[in-house]
């Protein structure tokens, strides 16, 4: 293998053989260097993991195992890592990134079809193009700004937090794991706006908004306000211990990715996928 | 792939001398598995203390070994780092094996 670092106006950049070895050299290069050191180690971790799931896939399927280059540009900018990675391999399947998968027949475990999925959950804005034979698939790491997402007592753990907000039930309350972490400008915490025994009480809510925690839950104070057609906080969905458990998460949030890549009420049969190297093979 | 297995009663423990199992070391972990796990026992328990990164390819892996095991045969997994635990966390494999915080000590059986 060989592995060329180039820096200049902020972006990193290593071209690679399409190699098992070369890759995993590759990632060890990145992530001693200084540009990845400074995520923090949960965000190191995912964007390992996305990395190696990314640049095995070209390996193993747009390059099927012949030579070739693989072309990586990291961009840390605050908050988010930016990727883009660029091979000369074959284009993906229908020249497009799958949907997700089908759900699985329920024979056995599956030994294959993660990649997809993991990258799926911990990638924000992927984005593949196909043009003058050259395979270019962008996607965003965040950073997780707030302690709900990564923390270990938390459904949200280990998942990345969107980049502009905290989620709305951790922001201003003492008693929750996101506690004193900044809410949006244009809203209250969603569990402080209209509850009169928690610490946000007093705050305004957005006037599209009843208060996420409360909507739905007859034991809270909100209790029949209209909630949000697009969003429950991401805290609060199906989290068993939780108010707003049982609320539609947001499609773009992190708990979100988590359970549509495989359905919680199914089990560990439903992880049975077809295989994510049929579809990402590109 | 360096594998060290060492037998505790009915107990295999099997630990990974490698900071990795990725696509590089998917199959050659594998292959040496099925040496190891023709030891008699009827547990075996994967000590992946050492191990730092593991990708979809070492999940299929490790999944491939608990069914080589077969039915009577249970695949045990300890001490795992923080990136392989969100790797079965989040693909839910975190739900198909026991996964112990570390290996137990070694206690010679009793006579």
């Amino acid at each position: 293998m060989h592995a060329d670092t180039g820096r200049g106006g902020g972006i990193t950049r290593i071209t690679i053989d399409s190699d098992p070895l070369a890759v995993r050299q590759a990632l060890a290069q990145l992530f001693d260097s200084l540009l990845l050191r400074s995520l923090g180690e949960d965000d190191r971790g995912a964007a390992e993991i996305v990395l190696a799931e990314v640049l095995n896939n070209i390996v193993e399927h747009a390059y099927a195992n012949s030579h070739g280059e693989i072309e990586l540009a990291l961009e840390l900018g605050p908050g988010r890592l930016t990727c883009q990675i660029t091979d000369r391999g074959a284009p993906m399947p229908d020249g497009t990134l799958s949907a997700d998968p089908a759900p699985p027949p329920e024979t056995s475990l599956p030994e294959g079809g993660f990649g997809w999925s993991l990258i799926r959950t911990l990638a924000h804005d992927l984005e593949y193009r196909r043009a003058n034979g050259v395979n270019r698939l962008r996607f965003r790491i965040d950073s997780a700004p707030a302690s709900a997402c990564g923390d270990a007592g938390h459904p949200g753990d280990g998942l990345p937090c969107r980049a502009d907000s905290a989620p709305a039930s951790a922001c201003g309350d003492p008693g929750r794991p996101g506690d004193g972490l900044p809410c949006r400008a244009d809203s209250a915490p969603a569990s402080a706006c209209g509850d009169p025994g928690r610490p946000g009480e007093g705050l305004p809510c957005r006037a599209d908004s009843a208060p996420a925690l409360a909507c739905g839950d007859p034991g809270r104070p909100g209790d029949g306000l209209p909630c949000r057609a697009d969003s429950a906080p991401a805290a609060a969905c199906g989290d068993a211990g939780h108010p707003g458990k049982g609320l539609p998460c947001r499609a773009d949030s992190a708990l979100a990715a988590a359970e549509t890549a495989f359905p919680p009420e199914s089990g560990c049969e439903s992880a049975e996928q077809h295989s994510d190297d049929d579809i990402v093979a590109g | 792939m360096n594998l060290q297995a060492e037998t505790r009663g009915d107990l295999l423990v099997v630990r990974v001398e490698e900071e990795r199992i990725d696509a590089a070391a998917a199959v050659q972990f594998k292959d040496r598995m099925r040496e190891l796990v023709k030891a008699p026992g009827s547990r075996v328990m994967l000590d992946l203390s050492r191990v730092t990164f593991l990708d979809s390819s070492g999940l299929g892996a490790v999944v491939a070994v608990m069914k080589l095991l077969g039915p009577d045969r249970r695949l045990e997994l300890a001490a795992l780092g923080p990136v392989v635990q969100k790797v079965f966390r989040l693909t839910r494999m975190d739900r198909v094996f026991v996964i112990h915080d570390r290996v137990p000590d070694g206690q010679p059986d009793a006579c």
